[in-house]
């Protein structure tokens, strides 16, 4: 099993704050990894290193063995790598299919003077944009509200819809930021096949969670992130059972 | 045709007031692309300058034809605009606004000095843009129907802009930049771009402006120019391409319908404008604007906002 996603030695300090120290991660290719850990362990800040909002202060982050932690997001997205984002941030101000719309704009072939001049390759571009975009909504259950302001989706739809624009920029990698927060458990099951249906397309997830039960539905492999470091790593009945995991979210009073 | 011109000048708005207000439309349009990419850019005076400048110089000292003259305005405001861009464009906000507006006063300052630095460094008299006291008797060549058409052109232009794959990545940008970055938008490249097609509409609003006005000053592109052509966008709204035309349309056209008002005219622009900014926050050109205003005006409460809690109610 090859190493899709590797982190070596990655550091991240804040001014004297390390939100991560010397963290080292493997995610294989064509599985589900599950990363947890209590409130400010270091969990966004590790997605924001992979996909490049954030930089590591130190280490580095290999994507097919190709280093990336001093690439721009655009060009990790260009590679292979989507998100999601625990905060939902959509574009609010569009509809739900232009939020799928712009994120195929990697496979964009035409020009703005194709644009200008309506020219075949913009039509043809047009409506194999909106064909895959209206595929993927049907399957988050979203084409029915394919023409409305994504602002004004019910949290779950926004949710979803976050996971259908994350997988139509045509990554090999997906993260996901914490994306069943506020679902109520039908809303997560249901989700958590979206996920494994996810990887039976040949993808890789790397899936930033809170939800036991969903982390036990989905993942091959679980990384336990406290206090920016990794302290274990196995698979989901490992740990639970995990010690040093229960003394994590439950030993000491963290709030 | 006729017709329209007697009643435009029945209602104060001559032949030449119209030609303003066109040009003041292509310098909306110029802040419009800028804003509706995220970007508060100030600099739309400065390229206007530029174009007006090198516009002029071009049809005077080179004996170039108008259209030549425009291409080379929009052109050099283009070519300015990229190497400013780059290193300005990473700022944002308020603090982009500050670096563009004292780009405008540099593209000024060195109008005023451009001759005698000239002179001082080659040795030769230099006579281009003529210091303090402007380049005079400029032959009052810009059209009607030229005005029209850059309109019309430009118009279509965004339309299609807005479609494209491109206009989608400038909404994107705007409404969350770090977002549009995730989604493989490159946005160093798309606001640069923007901010040349910026500094070229500009540009043109220069050239045309210059062969209107038979006088161009460097005063006549300060910081007062600077706030006319945000309260174009600030009337008329950015929700639409149309908006800014509209605003720079009625912002022209206003203090000439208002004449009788004399010393009080400026002090009605700031109270129109104060009204839209209070009533219609979202610019005269904006439905939604409107609607909101219309049931306030008769007396209901607008819609509760509905309760966005997470795990408020499953979908």
């Amino acid at each position: 099993m090859t190493a899709l996603l590797e982190l070596k030695g990655v550091s991240r300090h804040f001014e004297g704050l390390a939100a991560l120290s010397d963290v080292d991660m493997t995610v294989p290719e064509g599985k589900i990894v599950g990363l947890i850990g209590p409130n400010g362990a270091g969990k966004t800040t590790l997605l924001n290193c992979v996909s490049g909002l954030d930089h590591p202060s130190d280490g580095g982050i290999y994507f097919r063995g190709k280093a990336i932690h001093r690439m721009p997001p655009y060009r990790i997205t260009a590679l292979g790598i989507a998100r999601t984002y625990q905060n939902i941030r959509l574009f609010g101000e569009m509809t739900v299919l232009e939020n799928i719309l712009v994120a195929q704009h990697l496979s964009g072939r035409a020009t703005v003077f194709d644009s200008l001049l309506l020219l075949p390759r913009h039509r043809r571009e047009v409506r194999s944009f909106h064909e895959r975009g209206m595929t993927l909504l049907e399957r988050f259950r979203l084409a029915g509200s394919a023409e409305l302001v994504a602002s004004g989706l019910p949290y779950g739809d926004q949710r979803r819809l976050e996971m259908a624009r994350a997988l139509a920029t045509g990554p090999q990698l997906l993260l996901l930021d914490e994306p069943t927060a506020g679902m109520n458990p039908v809303e997560t099951r249901l989700f958590g096949e979206q996920v494994l249906r996810a990887r039976e397309d040949g993808l890789t997830v790397l899936i930033v969670e809170h939800d036991m039960a969903l982390i036990g539905q989905v993942c091959d492999e679980v990384y336990v992130l406290n206090f920016g470091q990794v302290i274990a790593h196995g698979t989901p009945d490992e740990i639970k059972n995990n010690p040093d995991v229960i003394e994590a979210y439950l030993g000491e009073d963290e709030d | 045709m006729e017709l329209i011109w007697d009643v435009l000048r029945g209602i104060g708005i001559s032949e030449s007031v119209f030609q303003f207000m066109l040009v003041n439309a292509i310098l909306g349009l110029s802040i419009y692309v800028t804003l509706y990419t995220g970007m508060f850019s100030l600099a739309n005076a400065g390229f206007m300058a530029i174009g007006a400048y090198v516009g002029v110089i071009c049809t005077q000292t080179l004996g170039w034809p108008l259209w030549a003259g425009l291409i080379a305005g929009m052109v050099a405001a283009g070519v300015i605009a990229l190497p400013l861009g780059i290193p300005v464009l990473r700022l944002k906000d308020i603090y982009l606004a500050i670096a563009t507006i004292g780009f405008g006063e540099i593209v000024r300052i060195v109008i005023l000095n451009f001759d005698q630095i000239a002179t001082d460094i080659t040795g030769d008299r230099v006579r281009l843009t003529r210091g303090a006291l402007g380049i005079k008797g400029i032959p009052k060549v810009t059209e009607t129907w030229h005005l029209v058409l850059f309109l019309v052109l430009a118009g279509y232009f965004l339309v299609r802009l807005h479609r494209s794959r491109f206009g989608r990545a400038m909404a994107a940008i705007r409404q969350d930049e770090n977002v549009a970055a995730t989604m493989g938008i490159n946005p160093v490249y798309h606001k640069t771009a923007v901010f040349v097609l910026s500094a070229m509409l500009a540009g043109a609003a220069g050239a045309f402006s210059g062969h209107l006005t038979r006088i161009i000053l460097p005063t006549d592109f300060g910081f007062d120019r600077v706030v006319d052509i945000l309260a174009f966008a600030v009337l008329g709204g950015t929700s639409t391409w149309v908006g800014p035309i509209v605003g720079a349309l009625i912002l022209t056209a206003l203090p000439e319908m208002m004449r009788f008002l004399k010393q009080y005219n400026q002090i009605f622009n700031g109270l129109i404008l104060l009204t839209v900014i209070i009533y219609l926050p979202g610019g005269v050109v904006d439905p939604a604007g409107w609607r909101k205003l219309w049931r306030r005006l008769r007396g209901k409460k607008p819609p509760a906002p509905a309760p966005a809690l997470p795990g408020g109610e499953p979908s």
